[in-house]
């Protein structure tokens, strides 16, 4: 009896931050298996005829959160992309994102041929090198094995088609102008009814996750009720049984907490998104923490000596 | 002893229960809904007899004087047609020549929105309404795509509701010509209604004669998710050739647009095959100006999106195996706990003389208010889901009768146990 509540307790908070940490995981994953699906275009993203119908200074000023691309040939393999604010992540098996302060930087395909410089890896646009940073696609061998994309603000012209893909759609665009806009995203996942089970999955996840989490907090603090009443009952401050009872289980929230992050960090590879991942495989021990220590607060004050 | 009583300081547990479940059930309705869609994807346009290496066809009279010249000539004309039919009905087995072209159709007094218009959403722009000078009225150049029945095979396309085109009856010398048109035409034209086109400078009238599904999609110009939901599908006639005497001018560029095509070679058949294949068509057609191109990016297409279906469905399912089992976890835990606290109360009961049957009533009354509050509560959360899928939900509620009998029996063993050597006042 005196080993099964502890060992129910671990597995409780080791469950339902596993199941946080899996579902942030997912939701990283699958944003990007969308966007290679569509393209690198996320189902919103439009078509622009140019970008001088946006108010540039204000897109300066208050940046949206996504990206804008514009074509360079017409091959539709090669673009100059622009990311605004921190968008889902774009499908890379290696390396990292582009930020929105990179200039010069690039992302390739498996199958582009890159130059090597003193151990860093670069591609070559108009004479001037960019630096790779990672490699597109989910997997090596992707539908982008040839694609490139390349970040910098002198190639990006204000005129010629752009292609907008900002979360709230073209209309969260600053000052703008033109109301008809071509949608161009969406794509293989036009295929499937994902668009529509791929939220509510999530939602189903994470209402299990935080009711679990709130539930495990309560199952937990049932374990130590008795143990906290006899202290009290011996003459403790209720702050010290409290701080007694708590103390213990927000350190194995912690243990968990590390466990469970890291593990979701290796598992995401090179989408993970570090912070992300930890308020997903956070939130649920936090929340089974705060829940037992106020169940247990309660059934402390309103007990007299 | 009543449910009721039996109930008292459990209610919580209860509702938590029937919560847990509830999202369990609806993630499993939509990954079973998911994966219908999924296996409908990937037998529409990823089957193994779609993993062919791709070829593209073309004429190479590519200067404009020439190929005006070469078109004038009936002979010439009989040249290409037959070149086309023996290529479409001569062709080994493994061999399939998909062709398929994408003209604007200009359709008079077109009752559709913009969407529809050809250049619409890519980098060419729509020109909007115009008058044509062949029918004399508005016309909208539409998007629209004529195909040969092969082409229509090979992707599986087919009418909804079993609607499909007779493809014996396309006639172009008829009166009209049956079309399809892609889902999203829905509401605004209707099967039966008719069309008035310029089909190559010649005005023709169409018939509805049903819709596509949903996202139906065919390979064309490199793209494998060409879409045709908004396009107007008009058949091909399975030949042409005599036909040229009675129209040159149209029947011409029929003949070249009908040259525009895939050739689908089956995997593990030699290289050599199709070039042997376009050799003998032309020997016996007496064409010769054909130019054959490899299309390796179908293969490549097809490989990458297929994976990413499947990925989509892998990821899925790991998640939903982890709900799962999360769930299942919670809610053993809650019925556990509940179990425990009713117990007490059952083993009292049962001391005061409580008869078995009216135990066994009390316990079969949870079981049945439990699964049948998660029975409505799932009912009510698919009905406001938008992936409405009847099969899905059947199973589900299967399943909920399943949970709810196993957990019946559960009670019924844990009742025998706990007024099992009991000491009892008999009334």
């Amino acid at each position: 009896m005196n080993r099964r509540k502890p060992l129910l307790s671990v597995t409780l908070l080791v469950l339902f931050s596993a199941l946080g940490a899996e579902i942030g995981v997912y939701a990283d994953v699958r944003s990007a298996v969308a966007l290679e699906g569509g393209n690198l275009y996320s189902a919103t993203a439009v078509r622009l005829d140019s970008l001088d119908v946006v108010d540039q200074a204000e897109l300066e000023r208050t940046p949206p959160t996504g990206r804008l691309f514009q074509e360079l040939d017409g091959s539709g393999h090669l673009r100059v992309v622009r990311t605004l604010g921190r968008p889902e992540p774009l499908p890379i098996h290696e390396g990292r994102q582009f930020r929105a302060t990179d200039e010069r930087v690039a992302l390739v395909g498996h199958q582009v041929a890159t130059r090597s410089n003193n151990g860093r890896r670069y591609v070559d646009y108009e004479g001037q090198a960019f630096l790779v940073i990672g490699r597109l696609g989910v997997r090596a061998d992707s539908g982008l094995a040839h694609d490139v994309l390349l970040q910098d603000r002198d190639l990006a012209g204000v005129d010629g088609p752009v292609i907008v893909d900002i979360e709230g759609g073209a209309q969260a665009l600053p000052n703008m102008r033109v109301r008809a806009t071509e949608p161009v995203g969406g794509r293989t996942d036009q295929r499937t009814n994902i668009d529509y089970v791929s939220p509510i999955v999530i939602l189903c996840g994470w209402g299990l996750t935080l009711f679990g989490a709130g539930a495990s907090g309560l199952l937990i603090a049932g374990f130590r009720r008795p143990v906290a009443a006899v202290q009290y009952r011996l003459g403790s401050r209720r702050l010290r049984v409290l701080m007694l009872s708590v103390l213990p289980l927000a350190s194995l929230a912690g243990a968990v907490f590390v466990t469970v992050w890291g593990l979701a960090l290796a598992s995401a590879g090179a989408l993970r998104s570090a912070t992300e991942l930890a308020a997903a495989a956070g939130a649920p021990l936090v929340l089974s923490t705060v829940v037992s220590a106020g169940a247990l607060a309660t059934s402390l004050w309103v007990r007299n000596r | 002893m009543n449910a009721s009583s039996l109930l008292r300081g459990t209610y919580g547990r209860l509702v938590a229960k029937v919560f847990v479940l509830a999202f369990l059930v609806t993630s499993l309705y939509n990954v079973f809904s998911f994966s219908r869609s999924t296996q409908d994807a990937v037998s529409q346009s990823f089957d193994d007899s779609a993993e062919v290496d791709m070829y593209g066809l073309t004429d190479r009279l590519t200067d404009p004087v020439l190929f005006e010249q070469y078109r004038k000539s009936l002979a010439n004309l009989e040249k290409v047609t037959t070149f086309h039919d023996s290529l479409e009905q001569g062709a080994p087995a493994g061999v399939r020549l998909l062709s398929a072209f994408n003209q604007a159709m200009p359709v008079a007094d077109f009752a559709g929105g913009q969407a529809f218009e050809h250049g619409y959403g890519t980098q060419e722009t729509a020109q909007g309404p115009y008058e044509d000078p062949v029918l004399g009225k508005q016309v909208v150049n539409v998007k629209s795509v004529q195909l040969s029945e092969s082409t229509f095979d090979f992707y599986n396309l087919a009418g909804q509701n079993d609607i499909d085109l007779d493809w014996g009856a396309v006639d172009y010398d008829s009166e009209t010509i049956p079309v399809l048109l892609g889902a999203d035409y829905d509401g605004v034209y209707a099967v039966g209604d008719r069309l008035t086109a310029n089909y190559y400078f010649k005005p023709t009238r169409m018939r509805v004669a049903g819709f596509l599904p949903p996202n139906a999609s065919m390979f064309y110009q490199g793209d494998i998710n060409h879409f045709l939901d908004d396009h107007l599908v008009v058949p091909y006639p399975r030949s042409i050739t005599g036909a040229a005497e009675a129209d040159p001018g149209f029947y011409g560029i029929l003949a070249f647009a009908m040259l525009n095509a895939n050739i689908a070679v089956d995997r593990g058949q030699p290289d050599t095959v199709v070039f042997r294949t376009l050799q003998s068509a032309a020997t016996s057609s007496g064409f010769d100006q054909y130019a054959l191109l490899s299309v390796p990016s179908y293969l490549t297409q097809f490989a990458s999106v297929r994976a990413l279906v499947h990925d989509n469905f892998a990821l899925v399912l790991t998640v939903e195996c982890l709900v799962v089992a999360a769930s299942l976890v919670m809610s053993g835990i809650l019925t556990n706990s509940a179990t425990r606290r009713r117990e007490r109360r059952i083993r009292i009961a049962w001391e005061l003389g409580q008869s078995r049957s009216d135990l066994g009533r009390a316990v079969l009354t949870i079981v049945a208010i439990e699964y049948a509050s998660l029975a409505v509560v799932f009912l009510a959360v698919t009905h406001l889901l938008p992936n409405q899928d009847s099969s899905a939900r059947t199973f589900c509620l299967t399943l909920i009768a399943l949970l709810g009998a196993a957990d019946l029996l559960r009670c019924r063993t844990q009742l025998r146990h706990t007024i099992r050597h009991r000491p009892r006042n008999e009334p």
